[in-house]
């Protein structure tokens, strides 16, 4: 269930004009469809963040842990900015290539989070496979 | 880990499914989404935000 928003954005993020399929009425442009695709990221963030919430108050994983998750769901919200700056200054490539990335790091979260037993130990090595978004320069 | 636990998961999870599927139609029919939902998702973002601060450190209290 978690990671169905994670691959929506992506087969949208492959292409900014490739989800511009009006029904009628003027078309939406690059940035406008870019706007609805960053939002559900974001809200796939969020998520994120309330499972992460979740799962410590459960004791499932552990504080460092939880900054951990925080850290990098930080380190994936500022290359989501940086998608959204690329969208607003035209460059549709470096915006997509910043927002595959930065769904790839919330998929990878959530997949850690809902991982089957979910247990500081279990969460620890799916963490490991985990490595920090790196925002790709306009 | 106990149904308990995974309720509580689950909910929080579920809790924003339908708002998130419903921008995802909205890119995909080409609607685009107006700048209050933008900011609608970026205070959740803050607030789920606040609140992840607000577990670690009453874990960290609790030890």
């Amino acid at each position: 269930m978690y990671l169905l928003p994670a691959l929506l954005v992506l087969v949208c993020a492959s292409s900014l004009t490739a989800c511009q399929t009006p029904a009628g009425g003027t078309a939406p442009t690059a940035l406008q469809t870019f706007d609805a695709i960053y939002t559900g990221a974001l809200q796939g963030e969020t998520l994120a963040l309330q499972a992460t919430t979740a799962a410590l108050t459960s004791k499932l994983i552990t504080a460092p842990q939880a900054q951990k998750v925080e850290a990098a769901l930080d380190a994936t919200k500022a290359i989501l900015d940086a998608a959204h700056g690329a969208a607003l200054a035209g460059s549709t490539g470096v915006a997509t290539a910043n927002l595959s990335q930065a769904v790839g790091s919330i998929a990878l979260v959530s997949a850690c989070l809902t991982a089957k037993p979910l247990t500081p130990t279990t969460f620890d090595a799916c963490l490991s496979k985990m490595t920090y978004p790196m925002v790709v320069p306009t | 880990m106990n149904p308990a636990m995974i309720i509580a998961i689950i909910q929080s999870l579920s809790a924003a499914i339908p708002e998130l599927v419903g921008l995802f139609d909205r890119a995909k029919s080409g609607l685009p989404v107006s700048e209050a939902d933008v900011q609608a998702i970026l205070q959740g973002y803050n607030l789920a935000h606040a609140q992840l601060d607000a577990a670690i450190a009453a874990a960290k209290t609790s030890g």
